[in-house]
């Protein structure tokens, strides 16, 4: 039995002009022990997904349908103070931007402590300790657990943000934009501390990113998602090596390449569509390259294509974007 | 920054304040139409040796940039001249019971309405949209709407005319031998909670609506969303990560809010004939007492701009962002 | 590179399509249609006095002194025979022209002293700053009465003396604005396009921060009759003028509470509310629309 296994899942959040179909009938899974990647544009509905699944949704967003599996319990069933219990304990989070994400009028061990004693049943000094050596763990100096957060550089505070996540002892992590804004340097320096804790610790994370170099280095398997739904999902070397969908084709081409000799930036022409209103059938077909006519009429539907390899495109069979493949160039 | 540079800076501003706000009261008085002299000695009661002292204390037969310098330093060593009415020093008239009279009316209503804003602000918010959000938020409006000198005639018509439960003002019953000191207080008291009523119900409002809107805007934040992550409960969500934020903001806005709350005690005290100074600038005015307007006035400005800065001082000592 | 949309002009034209919007989403909010309501409905009263009212404040005498209301005279007497009623609708005027012109006046000074500030910076901000931090602390009614006390009663002195303490909260709001707006990289183009300054104040800065200044304004009327209406009540306002503030004043030193005279102390106090919260509700709903960040999250 999978960790983590989303099904099916449609969030809609109400507006005015209509429901934004943020997340359009997802499905995958997260396995003990592994690193899952999100991957996809701003607005695809990835953050969306990390905050569906801690039920943390603002008023206007819905679970319209789907299930959303942990540990065999439906999480989109149960009450808040049931929720409350899980969340932290069983699933934690590393939010985006730390500066905002933690409370500047208060220490930082007040809040871990908080955080830890909601769950386990310690008295203070004892989740003191604990704070202490979780710092340790991430690489920081234990005794500056009583400072504040705006006394912490950008880099240390993601650290913080870390230690904080794992304040409670989660078995998933889900970790949204980690290392957005932060120097190439110090993300590298994250993400190693990422994987050698989740190696540690036996965690399971969902890393939630737009940048498929983080992906690259960091994950196991990885997903990939557009306008709401996953176009493709599988394990990462297939995916670098070929991927079958257009989108996680022309994603990977995207990116520079050092050893790529003065070649062109190939741009996906186009923007991703409003999620009030998709385009009909396949919602890549207006910015695709390769879209037939079915693309326009039918929507693809999610299939199998090998081990642990699905995608959801018309074309999926006939496409080879693999290494000297017949499909490249667009 | 740190502490100690920031008192340093606010020290600096607030002494900048203070030399702006007597040049400004010493020119606003120089405006007055017809002879400046008029401002401080003329005045059919006031005797030649009376005259010529003034005369020489304010300096006012020489050039105006000496009469400025003259000015400061009176204002600053307490010496305001001659009251036109009653004929005494002015300082022995601000620095009274008035004086006394006029803090006690103000910190009590202040604090009254801070705690019932607080309240009834966090509910508001916490439970936005609620009955109570709503009803709250009419009746700070209709309340910030208000003038207080109505309220406070209405207060004297339903309870003083109608009802005779409250005094119809002053600050004790006149004439009254009081038996002892107990005695005294309690007449105090039931004097002093008619224009305390009034003016804190005025300022409730405000206070209300901002800790309404602080609160909201916190709630919103995502440190709220994380606290809500980590699975706290409400309690300490409210109390500890909320409100904490919430409530810092609160000291700088109580200090704003000084000059209007000295605004509604000259009303409330004028309305309810409340023996402080907030009345003596209205009858200063009335009675053309001018010496005792300028320095009522002056007095009345170096007391907010002293306290805004203390308030500043709290502020800073307790946002841990400014500390260190 | 042109950015057009910050043209008055233009400005004017994508006005009139957002209006349309504007419109849509005020009608929801209830408060707002409340305070238009109510403000149509003084207004009314405001220029069909004549029409309404069935006496004019000059007429005295027409009935016993401080009676309660009785036949002909639906709100009573006051303490030289007029007709309350017609007295509160006639009042209607001073509160509107003085609430509006007040603070009219207070926002054109805030707003020049906010855009001159925070546009040019430097010394001239520092010292703008000092005097707008100076007018923000000192308590605004006891100024008020020193300054109407020393100018005389006239609205226009009453007019001036609102505006002239009232200018300060529009000058910070404004300030800020262009503090932020002058960062954006279109006034650093119109600068290298070698705009002049004036231009680029009232051209380009001013259009984007106006919305803003509107909702303050709203809440500035607001204020401003309530000033009135005190200054009025301690014996500053205009005598040539009835106001509400006025009849209150009066009705205080004749006696009305001594006497219970409820008819002539309800009355004009009710009207100030209502007119006051007319401005408060439209600022309010303006606010709410204008500032997204309180809107549902």
């Amino acid at each position: 039995m999978s960790l983590l296994e989303i099904d099916s899942l449609k969030v809609y959040y109400s507006t005015r002009k209509g429901w934004v179909k943020a997340v359009d009938g997802v499905s995958f899974n997260v396995e003990k022990g592994e690193i899952v990647g999100l991957a996809g544009e701003s607005g695809c509905g990835k953050s969306t997904m990390a905050f569906t699944i801690m039920r943390l949704l603002p008023p206007e967003g819905r679970i319209i349908s789907g299930k959303i599996l942990f540990d065999g319990e439906n999480l989109v069933e149960k009450s808040e103070e049931e929720m409350r219990k899980i969340r932290w304990r069983k699933i934690s989070m590393i939010f985006q931007s730390a500066m905002n994400a933690l409370n500047p009028v208060l220490s930082i061990e007040r809040q871990m402590v908080d955080a830890i004693r909601a769950h386990l049943p310690m008295t203070r000094e004892e989740a003191v300790e604990k704070a202490k050596r979780l710092f340790e763990m991430v690489g920081l100096n234990p005794d500056r657990i009583k400072e504040y957060p705006h006394e912490f550089s950008g880099g240390m505070r993601q650290r913080v943000m870390i230690a904080m996540a794992l304040a409670a002892d989660p078995q998933l992590v889900i970790a949204d934009e980690p290392t957005t804004g932060l120097d190439v340097i110090t993300q590298s320096k994250i993400l190693r501390l990422m994987r050698d804790l989740q190696k540690k610790l036996n965690l399971s994370i969902m890393l939630i990113t737009h940048d498929l170099a983080v992906i690259a280095e960091t994950c196991d398997r990885v997903a990939i998602m557009y306008a709401g739904k996953i176009v493709e999902y599988s394990d990462v070397v297939t995916l670098f090596t070929c991927p079958r969908h257009p989108y996680a084709y022309m994603l990977i081409s995207a990116f520079p390449s050092i050893k790529s000799k003065g070649r062109r930036l190939k741009e996906i022409k186009g923007s991703p569509p409003g999620l009030i209103n998709p385009p009909p059938g396949c919602r890549f077909n207006p910015r695709c390259p390769y879209a037939i006519e079915k693309c326009r009429v039918e929507e693809p539907p999610y299939i199998k294509i090998g081990k642990g390899h699905f995608v959801a495109c018309h074309l999926a069979e006939k496409l080879d974007f693999s290494i000297g493949g017949s499909s490249h160039g667009w | 920054m740190g502490l100690r540079d920031f008192v340093m800076r606010r020290a600096v501003e607030s002494i900048i304040l203070l030399v702006l706000a007597t040049t400004l009261n010493f020119f606003m008085f120089r405006l007055m139409p017809g002879d400046p002299f008029a401002m401080f000695i003329e005045n059919p009661n006031f005797k030649p040796e009376t005259k010529k002292m003034l005369i020489a204390r304010f300096g006012l037969d020489k050039p105006l940039w000496e009469q400025f310098l003259i000015y400061f330093r009176n204002m600053f060593m307490g010496y305001y001249g001659i009251s036109f009415r009653y004929l005494q020093p002015v300082s022995e008239i601000i620095f009274s019971v008035r004086l006394v009279n006029t803090v006690v009316l103000m910190v009590s209503s202040t604090i009254l309405s801070v705690i019932l804003g607080v309240i009834f602000g966090v509910i508001s918010a916490w439970r936005r949209g609620s009955k109570i959000d709503v009803g709250s938020l009419v009746t700070s409006l209709v309340l910030y709407s208000m003038p207080v000198f109505w309220l406070g005639l209405i207060i004297i018509l339903v309870f003083a005319y109608y009802l005779g439960v409250i005094p119809f003002g002053g600050t004790i019953t006149r004439g009254l031998r009081h038996a002892n000191i107990f005695h005294y207080i309690v007449d105090y008291l039931w004097h002093l909670a008619p224009p305390m009523f009034t003016l804190t119900l005025i300022n409730l409002g405000s206070y209300l609506l901002i800790v309404r809107n602080t609160m909201l805007d916190v709630l919103t934040q995502d440190y709220m969303v994380t606290a809500r992550a980590v699975g706290l409960d409400k309690k300490t969500i409210l109390f500890s990560y909320a409100m904490r934020n919430a409530m810092l903001p609160l000291v700088t806005i109580v200090a704003l809010n000084l000059a209007f709350v000295m605004s509604g005690a000259v009303m409330t005290e004028t309305v309810f004939s409340w023996y402080g100074m907030g009345r003596l600038i209205y009858s200063s005015v009335m009675e053309r007492d001018y010496p005792v307007l300028e320095a009522t006035f002056w007095f009345i400005s170096v007391m907010v701009i002293l306290a805004n800065f203390i308030s500043d001082i709290i502020y800073a000592y307790l946002d841990p962002r400014i500390r260190y | 590179m042109r950015s057009s949309i910050y043209k008055w002009s233009d400005k004017l034209q994508v006005y009139r399509r957002k209006l349309r919007e504007f419109a849509d989403i005020y009608k929801e909010n209830k408060l707002g249609v409340a305070g238009l309501i109510i403000l149509a409905f003084f207004l009314f009263m405001a220029f069909a006095a004549p029409l309404i009212a069935p006496h004019h404040p000059g007429e005295l005498w027409l009935g016993p002194s401080l009676h309660p209301p009785m036949e002909g005279f639906p709100l009573g007497t006051d303490e030289l025979g007029r007709d309350i009623f017609s007295l509160l609708v006639y009042g209607t005027h001073v509160s509107l022209v003085v609430g509006l012109f007040g603070a009219f006046l207070s926002v054109i000074i805030g707003s020049l002293v906010g855009l001159i500030a925070g546009y040019y910076g430097g010394v001239i901000d520092t010292i703008l700053m000092r005097v707008t931090d100076l007018f923000l602390i000192l308590p605004g009614l006891p100024l008020m009465i020193v300054l109407a006390a020393l100018l005389g009663p006239s609205i226009w002195n009453i007019i001036f003396v609102i505006a002239i303490v009232s200018w300060p909260s529009t000058a910070r709001v404004v300030r800020s604005q262009v503090l932020e707006l002058k960062e954006r990289p279109f006034i650093e183009a119109s600068k290298v396009a070698n705009s002049s300054d004036f231009r680029i104040i009232f051209y380009h800065i001013a259009p984007n921060v106006a919305p803003l200044v509107f909702a303050t304004a709203v809440l500035g009327i607001a204020g401003a009759i309530l000033s009135e209406a005190g200054l009025s009540f301690l014996g500053l306002g205009d005598p040539s003028h009835i106001s509400w503030g006025m009849m209150l004043h009066y009705a205080n030193e004749y006696g009305a509470l001594v006497i219970g005279a409820w008819w002539y102390l309800l009355p004009p106090g009710i009207c100030i509310i209502l007119l006051v919260l007319s401005f408060v509700f439209i600022g309010y709903a303006l606010d709410e629309l204008l500032n997204p960040r309180l809107r549902r999250r």
